[in-house]
């Protein structure tokens, strides 16, 4: 039976299809992995020993044996907390494995003496909104002026008048059935926001940035990677992804200075990793949100950004 | 299918059918110790191949943002 002692752990979804590039460039470079997905612990023979720490496992075929002193670095790509997103009736041995599995995938946590991509603490603080605006501000970034809110009191602050860019604090997914309900960015007048319900839940209102070029900048470590999304060569109004299936992405060269703080702000966010989204409008850059836990494949073949040898680099570091 | 919701975000969010289908990629099985999707008929990894069928990349996803991972 074949024993794997991994330096890398990948601790990911099946349907993470993102996952795939990362082991692709791990196997060219014959680098030790093991890679768990939560649909497929209930199949392995798993015993974590939290104080040495070490992970023995048995799957179909192979064994494994996860300690310190193998180990270089985990790439967690599973979520730091269950979202109340699903109204599908679990039954109570579903809801008690689920909760059970997605804690024993954080216990990873005791591996604390290696690289991490992201830690799930960092992910956690992250994927906050307002700690990434007040932590964009704080490294350098210009951030549109911001209210979290459920009010109409002060929306004055964040408007001259023209139309406020609002959305969730949290991702707006909601599912009743066999629908399920998605909230991308919308750009509102004050005045329906003025006759809408807002009270029942805060949302994020925010100066809205009309004739802006969008940019996803992706970070890993020190290496930075900038597409502009545009359709038919121009820019995209709105959010973007309303016109993914008409969206280009090209290269674009983000000045140095700006490259160097979204380096800074991931760093300062305790994370390795990070999915920005830049507005460009008028010569300057504005901060909307960074995603830990971004998605970056589609991006290896247009503009053809080598994100996933950058990942396996970082992971597989030598002193 | 017209939902009425009462809070902004959701009255201007998106609705739509629910894809509760089998995210598996076409042609394809997940391989447990590659830790990967491979190809049924040559057993090369989905990720090496030159026309990946259905990759979940940011173009093709579901519409559940980035969040999917969640779940």
């Amino acid at each position: 039976m074949q024993e794997i002692k991994p330096s890398v752990v990948i601790l990911a979804s099946r349907y993470d299809f993102t996952c795939d590039y990362v082991v692709s460039r791990l196997r060219s470079r014959g680098v030790s992995y093991l890679r768990l997905n939560s649909e497929d612990l209930t199949s392995l023979g798993l015993n974590l020993d939290p104080l040495a720490p070490r992970l023995d496992g048995r799957a179909d075929g192979f064994s494994f044996s996860v300690t310190p002193q193998d180990l270089r670095a985990i790439f967690f790509r599973r979520p730091v907390f269950l979202r109340e997103t699903d109204s599908s009736p679990r039954t109570p041995e579903e809801q008690f494995e689920r909760s059970q599995w997605a804690a024993f995938m954080r216990s990873f946590m005791v591996f604390d003496n290696c690289r991490w991509m992201n830690h799930p603490t960092a992910t956690y603080k992250a994927e906050n909104k307002a700690i990434q605006l007040l932590y964009a501000s704080r490294t350098g970034l210009k951030v549109p002026a911001t209210l979290i809110t459920n009010t109409i009191d002060r929306l004055g602050t964040v408007t001259e008048g023209s139309a406020i860019a609002v959305k969730g604090l949290e991702t707006v997914l909601v599912r009743d059935r066999d629908f399920e309900t998605f909230g991308y960015t919308s750009l509102i007048e004050p005045d329906v926001i003025g006759s809408s319900e807002i009270s029942s839940s805060p949302m994020v209102a925010q100066q809205a940035l009309q004739h802006k070029l969008d940019l996803r900048v992706t970070v890993v470590d020190q290496d930075v990677f900038c597409a502009a999304v545009t359709e038919s060569g121009k820019p995209i109004y709105g959010d973007w992804r309303l016109r993914k299936n008409d969206a280009a992405f090209s290269e674009f060269e983000l000045p140095s200075e700006i490259s160097s703080l979204c380096v800074k702000l991931v760093k300062h966010l305790g994370l390795t990793f990070g999915a920005i989204d830049l507005a460009f409008q008028d010569g300057q850059y504005f901060f909307l949100e960074i995603n830990p836990t971004g998605e970056w494949a589609w991006l290896l073949r247009e503009p053809g950004f080598p994100i996933d040898e950058a990942i396996e680099r970082y992971l597989t570091w030598v002193e | 299918m017209e939902k009425k919701f009462r809070h902004l975000l959701l009255e201007k969010a998106k609705t739509y059918p629910r894809f509760t289908g089998d995210l598996s990629p076409h042609g394809c099985r997940y391989d447990v110790l590659t830790g990967a999707w491979v190809l049924e008929d040559s057993g090369r990894l989905l990720a090496e191949s030159p026309e990946p069928p259905r990759l979940k990349t940011k173009k093709e996803d579901i519409e559940t943002g980035e969040d999917q991972k969640a779940e």
